[in-house]
């Protein structure tokens, strides 16, 4: 094993990246109750600062080694050792985790500073921060640690956050209920991951990082596609779906944006949803290995990115419009890594966490701002997220507009602006990996996702920003710009969504330029090494022509929503008038109510059978009390198991016992 | 054909008694029946280890019947002291009228 | 002569037992020595004092293994877990029930007394190597339990789950005789070294009478440790018990009666595992199934309680049947850490519940709110439903890990699969209680009745909630322990 191959280098320090956070956590959580909210939120915020420090300080000192020494296995202390188990508490910095930790850490640290502006005055302010810590602290679990359990615990505890987050103001039961869905849903993925963990300890006999992707390199390398590293390969996806939102199981994350705006931002878009996308290029070994699971990968992340993005058109909460978004660009990162492009995954996620959480965060300045109009004329019961009643907020909020104005630019992919260099690449790749003898589909998904994301967000912005202002009458003078300690925030974000694309510039302009991927690249190596595969590279020529068709793409759709909504300044129609596939959009398939149909309501219909029909009916009769019920037995007029009779109990307890009987004498 | 009693008639006479003191439980209301009723499965299974312990010459059986009369004399003690209290709060043995626990 | 005897008998390794039977002696000594009203205190004192005792003699005498009277009873490894933890288990209800049987209006001596009665048939089952002991352990254990059960005697609940408990065992008990009957027809002997010996010498042709004897003795451990389909006394005996006798009998003698059965079916019926595989599969996911689709409907957090710990007997029932020692060290491992949840659990069921003389009481309603009443009370109620629902990084999480993990190592990979979906339905009822906590209407406030909260109750719910993160963070240590337990059985 490579395990000591950084012993000479000292990184012993990198666990205060985790014990920042949990510092924070304790002392905003047990015992700051007496500080004033400032202090509280800038300590809690001092605290994820100092963890950025440490992740720069760590980026620095692994820049500085050699590139095939990249691979620092940190060990803290033997955590479990029982038997062929033999797990340490041990983090693995390496390319992909460093990135990892500077996003992560990075984005924390502005929204924390955000949230005390955004949060200012909440009864449970000192809560909030705390959350926050906690969250931080397991999406760092997660991203450093160096085998599977200690990512798992990660992985749920960010899920365990989340759910105490998006339920932060459940005074109200929908609130509570949006909690409990996301996390019930995001169980689902668990699953799969803990069944890929079951499935990995049983063939290859370990959980670290270093010791499984050798030696499944050893069992399966020759054959390629084998059962079980199929099973695994599907099962992560399983996980990946779950935490990443994709398609079927991303209903969860809109319903998620009933909690707080930064919540949204960091948890829900910029951070935690990617721990899929992050967990699949980690394992990218199963991946290579298993070519069938990567091919539905691909497919699964292609098909959300265009699905999501269509039901984007019609929606009217700015948060919503947001969340689909947000499912949609983790559908390309997905299907980056279905076509073994795992570095420019990665690279998506990185760009991604800039523009999203800007535009989220922006959205936060927004409503704000939105409130002011309601509050001036004391209106309660407008809805201050539906862009419907929104419009010309440009004026009134610059600061917002222009840097709301970037993270559009950087998403739809217009050339300049980071979102393209990335998106740009996975297309690029997806498009060679289908000319190689795979399947062009998820690049063709692709392309016309670009479109339709360019449209609705160019549709967000004008409905938003420009034309009449359309809230509360005489709620103008109400409008105002959000206080420096949120729009500062947002500058910092719109400068990182035009800078961010630069260290990953397309192989046209030279390809030496790329750094984001010569870093990561020897991550990604041995998986592709163990399959004997070579990451598809599109030629000069056909790469310019890609650049050019999904600028064309972009442009489409922009003018398509220039066109609808300056040029014949259309509004949002009310909800009752939406018609025809518009409709169907607008319901967004109707898939929650599908779910409800055929998982929800069988599930509740099954409790009751359970209960009506073991529990009420079969047993009590005739032959509990005799012949007279027996007559009545026939007539269906039945009673529960659990009926609270002790006669049918016995009655039940000795059709066991012959059950029991019957089977061990056959 | 002259028929002795052997080993099987006692292990069926034994096996008929549990089978009526199942019977008891699963068809009575009252509890004292029902009580009696296990104390009559209780005995059924004495006797197969009495029959058993004869008939392999071997006293375990035996000194185990010693220990199940002894353990069911305490099990009466209790289950008496139950059927007292519930007839003091309900004045009634019928064991349809205790459920207030269930589903 | 007779002390040649004694040595034989190697009455010294029974000492913790002694112990326990000698405690219950001086503290009925205590309660007719002290006057009336304060000689429960005193007893409770006396109690907590030899159960310390017992702990400290389980711990000295370690190393002091082998069988004893006669091979009747082995002292091991194994016995030394089971010990420790039943006796712990013991302590801490001890602990708390003080002031909860005042507020009962049960404050009798004989509370206690019955406690340690079952506590010396739970070590008995957790020791037996011989059936006899078996069935009085079992019974001891049994009967003290229906008392207790039935202790309350003013409330018709009581009442009803100690007449219901009874009968249904006293049932099961002349089934279990009658299977113990069967075996030893066949063997010729009790002790469970003798059957194995026996039955594998015959290979193949195993009588019909052994089946069902075995068969019939299963099914007595069924119902001891609630399993479905044996399992319909536990929810209303343990709704009707006083709260504290229900957090004990759903942690220790679950404990002791997952004890017996892997030792007995382990050692005695070894050879005819395979088909008993059969059996336990479907035992448990009816018992996993049937345990988790009923809790999800109950208005009742303690009833909710009992209908889930006959889900978590369902894990354990996978962790038995996978016939290997990373099951069984599974098994013991997820046996501590559910006591310590579900302890640390029923123990805030106790201080929430508004009425005790309410006949049933324990509603969901009474948690609206009780975030902002009593934060960390709620917090640590979050941690025990976590942790119930197998959540990192709790000591809940471990514990299904290693039995799922064992499952899908001895190649039931079904049966793992049908167990994590299981446990991921149990999130849907442990959250609404969590759900509950945050809510807080109108309504709920009119509702809000004062908190009941003891010194006592507050620091053993620390204790289990310190105990429960830390196996969380740190399952090491247990789980070596777990696995050095099980290693002369296999």
């Amino acid at each position: 094993m490579e395990h000591d191959v950084g012993h000479s280098v000292e990184m012993g320090y990198s666990i205060w990246l985790v014990l920042f956070p949990l510092i924070g956590l304790i002392v905003n959580g047990l015992l700051a109750r007496r500080w004033p909210e400032k202090l509280v939120g800038w300590f809690g915020s001092l605290m994820i600062v100092g963890s950025f420090a440490i992740a720069v300080a760590l980026f620095l000192q692994l820049s500085g080694l050699d590139p095939h020494d990249r691979v620092v296995h940190v060990s803290f202390f033997n955590w479990l050792h029982v038997g062929s188990l033999q797990l340490d508490f041990a983090f693995l910095i390496d390319p992909l985790s460093s990135v990892m930790m500077l996003v992560v850490t990075g984005i924390s640290a502005i929204i924390h500073i955000y949230s005390i502006g955004y949060m200012h005055g909440d009864p449970r302010f000192r809560a909030f921060f705390s959350y926050l810590n906690l969250f931080v602290f397991f999406m760092l679990l997660l991203v450093l640690g160096n085998n599977y359990p200690i990512m798992f615990i990660g992985w749920e505890g960010v899920g365990l956050a989340s759910y105490l987050l998006i339920g932060f103001w459940w005074e109200d039961m929908a609130k509570a209920t949006a909690g409990m869905k996301a996390f019930i849903v995001n169980r689902i993925g668990d699953f799969g991951m803990l069944i890929a963990m079951f499935l990995m300890f049983k063939y290859l006999g370990s959980l670290n990082f270093a010791d499984v992707f050798p030696r499944a390199a050893g069992v399966w390398g020759h054959s390629p596609d084998a059962g079980p590293v199929i099973a695994i390969g599907l099962m992560l996806l399983l996980g990946a779906v779950g935490k990443s939102a994709q398609f079927p199981l991303y209903v969860w994350l809109p319903d998620a944006m009933a909690g707080p705006t930064p919540v949204s931002a960091l948890i829900h878009a910029a951070t935690m949803v990617t721990a899929g996308v992050y967990m699949i290029a980690r394992s990218a070994m199963f991946f290579t290995l298993a070519p069938t699971a990567m091919l539905i990968v691909a497919l699964v992340g292609g098909f959300t990115a265009l699905y999501a993005a269509t039901i984007g058109i019609k929606q009217f909460d700015i948060k919503k419009v947001l969340a689909y978004s947000t499912v949609s660009q983790l559908g390309y990162m997905v299907m980056a890594c279905g076509v073994a492009a795992f570095g420019s995954g990665i690279f998506h996620l990185m760009t991604h966490a800039f523009f999203k959480a800007l535009l989220f965060l922006g959205s936060g300045a927004v409503i704000h701002t939105m409130h002011g109009a309601m509050h001036h004329v004391n209106d309660h019961t407008t809805d201050p997220q539906d862009i419907r009643n929104m419009g010309g907020l440009r004026k009134y909020a610059p600061v917002t507009f222009w840097t709301f104005l970037i993270a559009t630019l950087a998403i739809s992919g217009i050339p300049g602006f980071s979102g393209f260099f990335s998106k740009d690449e996975i297309l690029a790749f997806s498009f060679a990996h289908g000319m190689q003898g795979g399947t062009l589909i998820p690049w063709i998904f692709g392309l016309v996702a670009a479109a339709i994301t360019a449209f609705y967000m160019f549709r967000l912005v004008y409905l938003t920003f420009y034309g009449e202002y359309k809230g509360p009458e005489g709620g103008e003078p109400g409008l105002k710009e959000s206080p420096p300690v949120m729009t500062v925030p947002l500058i910092v974000l719109a400068v990182l969504s035009v800078v961010g694309g630069y260290v990953g510039l397309p192989a046209v302009l030279g390809e030496r330029l790329n750094v984001f991927k010569q870093w990561l690249d020897p991550v990604f190596h041995p998986a592709y090494e163990a399959a004997r595969i070579h990451p598809a590279h599109p030629t000069i020529s056909q790469e310019w022509a890609l650049i050019g068709l999904s600028v064309i793409a972009a442009l489409i759709g922009i003018v398509i929503a220039w066109n609808l909504y300056i040029r014949r300044g259309k509004v949002g129609l009310p909800d009752s008038a939406q018609r025809g596939f518009g409709r169907v959009l607008w319901a967004k398939y109707y898939v929650d109510e599908f779910y409800h149909a055929v998982f929800v309501r069988p599930l509740i219909g099954l409790c009751r059978i359970a209960w009506r029909f073991f529990d009420e009916k079969i047993v009590d009769g005739g032959l509990v009390h005799g012949s007279a019920k027996t007559v009545r037995w026939g007539g269906g007029v039945l009673r529960q198991l659990q009926n609270g009779i002790v006669g049918s109990y016995a009655v039940m307890l000795v059709i066991g016992v012959i059950l029991v009987l019957l089977i061990v004498y056959f | 054909m002259e028929t002795t009693v052997g080993l099987n008639h006692y292990l069926i006479l034994a096996a008929l008694l549990f089978c009526i003191g199942i019977a008891g439980v699963l068809t009575r209301r009252n509890l004292l029946i029902i009580f009696m009723s296990v104390e009559l499965m209780l005995n059924s299974a004495n006797l197969t280890l009495i029959a058993f312990s004869h008939y392999l010459v071997n006293a375990v059986g035996m000194v185990f019947v010693f220990f199940t009369m002894t353990v069911a004399a305490a099990e009466v003690g209790v289950g008496l002291a139950i059927v007292v209290t519930i007839f003091r709060n309900i004045e009634s043995l019928d064991i349809r009228k205790l459920n207030v626990l269930k589903h | 002569m007779f002390d040649s005897l004694i040595a034989d008998m190697h009455v010294s390794r029974l000492i913790p037992e002694i112990f326990v039977i000698g405690l219950a002696l001086v503290a009925i000594l205590v309660d007719v020595v002290l006057p009336r009203g304060r000689s429960t205190r005193g007893v409770q004192i006396t109690v907590l004092i030899g159960l310390f005792a017992v702990i400290a003699a389980t711990v000295l005498g370690k190393e002091n293994t082998g069988e004893a009277f006669g091979g009747m009873v082995v002292v091991d490894g194994f016995t030394f877990f089971f010990r420790l933890l039943l006796a712990i288990i013991t302590f801490l209800v001890v602990l708390v029930s003080e002031h909860y049987i005042e507020r009962l209006n049960i404050r009798i001596a004989e509370y206690y007394l019955l406690l340690l009665f079952s506590l010396f048939g739970m070590l008995l089952m957790a020791m037996a190597q011989d059936l006899l002991i078996v069935f009085l352990g079992i019974e001891t254990m049994s009967v003290s339990l229906y008392a207790l059960v039935g202790l309350s005697r003013q409330k018709h609940t009581s009442n009803e789950g100690a007449i219901k408990y009874f009968l249904l065992g006293a049932f099961t008990t002349a089934i279990f005789v009658y299977g113990i009957a069967l075996m030893f027809g066949v063997v010729g002997s009790t002790n469970i070294n003798d059957i194995v010996t026996f039955l594998s010498g015959l290979g193949d042709s195993m009588p019909l009478l052994a089946w069902a004897g075995a068969g019939l003795i299963l099914i007595g451990f069924g119902f001891k440790a609630a399993l479905v389909p044996f399992h319909w006394w536990s929810p209303d005996a343990y709704e009707g018990a006083p709260t504290t006798i229900t957090a004990f009998m759903s942690t220790a003698p679950k404990a002791a009666a997952f004890a017996a059965f892997l030792r007995v079916f382990y050692i005695a019926f070894g050879e005819m595992w395979g088909e008993w595989t059969v059996v336990l599969w479907w035992i448990a996911v009816l018992t996993m199934t049937f345990g988790n689709l009923l809790a999800l409907r109950q208005d009742s957090v303690k009833r909710m309680l009992a209908f889930s710990s006959i889900t978590h007997a369902g894990y354990l029932v996978i962790a038995l049947l996978t016939f290997d020692r990373i099951g069984a060290a599974a098994m013991l491992f997820y046996l501590v850490v559910y006591a310590l949840m579900n302890l640390g659990a029923f123990l805030i069921a106790i201080a929430v519940n508004r009425d005790e003389s309410e006949e049933k009481g324990y509603w969901f309603d009474d948690y609206k709110g009780l975030v902002f009443r009593k934060p960390a009370l709620a917090l640590a109620m979050l941690v025990f439903m976590l942790a119930l629902a197998g959540i990192p990084p709790t000591a809940g999480f471990f514990g299904k890990y290693y039995i799922f993990a064992s499952a899908v190592n001895a190649g039931f990979v079904g049966l793992a699969v049908i167990g994590v979906l299981n446990s991921a339905v149990s999130v849907y009822y442990y959250l609404r209680l969590v759900v509950y906590m945050f809510l807080r209407d109108r309504e709920a406030r009119e509702r809000e009745g004062p908190l009941w909260i003891t010194d006592e109750i507050t620091n053993v719910v620390f204790l289990c909630l310190v105990l429960v993160l830390l196996v969380g963070l740190f399952p090491d240590a247990l789980l070596t322990f777990a696995t050095n337990s099980v290693k002369m059985l296999l």
